[in-house]
């Protein structure tokens, strides 16, 4: 059994009602336990707790080679798998002194934000449902399986596609690519006025999300907050805009911020992304060199200098960061994943106490975690 | 104030300090007061001599980066903790106790996060497999003459450069 499924009644209390919320609850998306207490409507205290899902990827990945490696990131946050190859490839790379050629880059900067599309899609849908909105989900779903489609395509496979490698990309795309992206992003142009329709601009979302959840940006900062839940609080951080990797620096796009830190702020905010991620890839598949070599030069036995890097991306949860340890052997001395969504939890104490029970639905969903990272 | 025991590299685009244990928390209530706001990660590491605690900082108006690291010997393995400085990281060294096995003291809610309550070892140290069993030839290497927040002694004697 994990953790208590209690807490200690507070001294003195009678009218405290303790429940405990997961790990089968529909609602957390996935295995989390959070132990409430309950003062009629009213959130008195929360306790989390994690570790359901726990794999410890990182010892596994001590005894696995680095291109071995790349595999197992996928399946940290399996709604957007493809992001998370890029930290720890971008590490070794940085060890090695690899050039990554541009058409590598724009490749990579594509696939990201389309599963950054892909990845909000699934958020939609699945918080909506949350909410009792059972329509959005089965949208979202379609238009997120469009991508899934661009991406066996091209990768072979569809949510684990362990595509992106030292130096570029596995193997050059499928010829009908860029043709396939374009469509889509015109598919979905069409699409997102719905969706801004049937959730944003809804009364009914609107009152169960304004006020709700409030985050202020000096705990949002302090807590270590990142991706739509810092923006949401007015922090314009984003690791594309802050570190840029890739092809980033050559591309225009905003950060969408909002001031008020409540769960409309980061629906909204998610929102805002989806519209800059198709900003981002019309720009890149106008830019992109349309040949060249899809891959750098890296030795077939990938042996990186003895050191340390830390390398952070922006996925589509926030900053997914990667700190890889060599010994200058085949296989890594560490490596440690800094997952957005474990970070983002913290916060569950501070949002839900004060909250109304139902309300802590509405803010979980507004967090977005995904357990396979949250638990590595 | 007394000196800090510190060296500072740059690696990458990074300022990386070696600090010593007993200056872990003084060097980073330091950098807290330079900017440095946003906590972006915290590890903890077997380095096979002892126990390391590596701290990646962020500052969010000033866009610098830094990495802070301390060792620490296996039989006391502490370094005062810094969720007070940074609430972000109290996962975080929750982490580091529960997958490595660091004492953070005045940590508060020090308890296992990931692994259940009632394992008893801490499976990221290299004494033990992945399988979580104990490698029966391990050796703890020695503690290095010149710990990483030292310069290297000159050498007195000629020999090769």
């Amino acid at each position: 059994m994990r953790g208590p499924t209690t807490i200690a009644s507070v001294p003195g209390r009678t009218d405290e009602m303790i429940i405990n919320m997961g790990p089968q609850h529909p609602a957390t998306h996935g295995v989390l336990k959070v132990v409430i207490g309950l003062d009629g409507e009213r959130i008195t205290r929360a306790v989390p707790h994690i570790g359901f899902l726990h794999r410890n990827h990182e010892k596994i990945e001590e005894a696995r080679t680095y291109t071995q490696i790349i595999s197992y990131t996928d399946r940290m946050d399996y709604v957007s798998g493809l992001q998370n190859e890029l930290p720890f490839i971008l590490a070794v790379e940085d060890l090695l002194g690899v050039e990554v050629p541009k058409r590598a880059q724009y490749i990579r900067v594509i696939f990201f934000e389309l599963f950054r599309i892909a990845s909000h899609l699934v958020w939609l849908g699945t918080g909506m449902l949350d909410l009792g909105a059972i329509t959005p989900f089965l949208y979202t779903f379609r238009d997120r399986e469009k991508i899934l489609e661009i991406t066996e395509k091209t990768a072979g496979a569809r949510m684990l596609p362990n595509y992106f490698t030292f130096g570029g990309v596995r193997r050059d795309v499928h010829p009908d690519f860029f043709k396939d992206v374009a469509a889509f992003l015109d598919f979905f142009e069409t699409r997102l006025p719905d969706y801004y329709a049937l959730v944003l601009d809804s009364p009914v979302f609107q009152a169960r999300a304004v006020g709700v959840g409030v985050l202020s940006k000096e705990r949002a900062i302090a807590r270590g907050a990142s991706g739509p839940v810092i923006r949401a609080s007015g922090v314009a951080y984003d690791v594309r805009k802050a570190e840029p990797y890739d092809a980033y620096d050559e591309l225009e796009f905003e950060i969408p911020t909002r001031p008020e830190g409540d769960v409309y702020a980061r629906f909204w905010v998610r929102f805002r992304e989806m519209e800059e991620s198709v900003k981002i890839i019309r720009q890149a598949l106008e830019k992109v060199p349309k040949t060249g070599p899809y891959k750098g030069k890296v030795p077939p036995r990938v042996k990186p200098k003895p050191g340390a890097r830390y390398r952070a991306v922006e996925i589509a949860r926030g900053h997914l960061g990667t700190y890889v340890v060599s010994d200058g052997s085949e296989y890594p001395l560490r490596i440690k994943h800094r997952s957005p969504s474990f970070a983002n939890l913290q916060l569950i104490p501070d949002l839900f106490v004060g909250a109304r029970f139902a309300d802590a639905i509405a803010i979980l969903s507004s967090l977005d975690p995904v357990f396979g990272e949250v638990d590595r | 104030m007394t000196e800090l025991r510190y060296k500072k590299t740059t690696e990458f685009d990074e300022e990386v300090y070696a600090v010593h244990p007993e200056d872990y928390r003084a060097l980073l209530e330091a950098l807290k007061a330079e900017g440095f706001d946003y906590p972006r990660s915290l590890t903890g590491m077997d380095t096979g001599y002892g126990l390391r605690v590596v701290v990646h900082l962020y500052g969010i108006e000033n866009g610098k980066k830094a990495t802070v690291y301390t060792d620490v010997p296996y039989d006391d393995p502490v370094v005062p903790s810094v969720t007070d400085l940074w609430p972000g990281l109290e996962w975080f060294e929750r982490e580091a106790y529960d997958l490595v096995g660091i004492r953070f003291a005045g940590h508060p809610d020090l308890r296992r996060i990931l692994l259940e309550e009632d394992w008893t070892i801490h499976p990221l140290q290299k004494r033990y497999d992945t399988g979580g069993y104990l490698l029966p030839d391990w050796q703890p290497a020695p503690w290095p003459e010149t710990p990483p927040w030292e310069e290297p002694k000159e050498r007195e004697e000629g020999g090769e450069a």
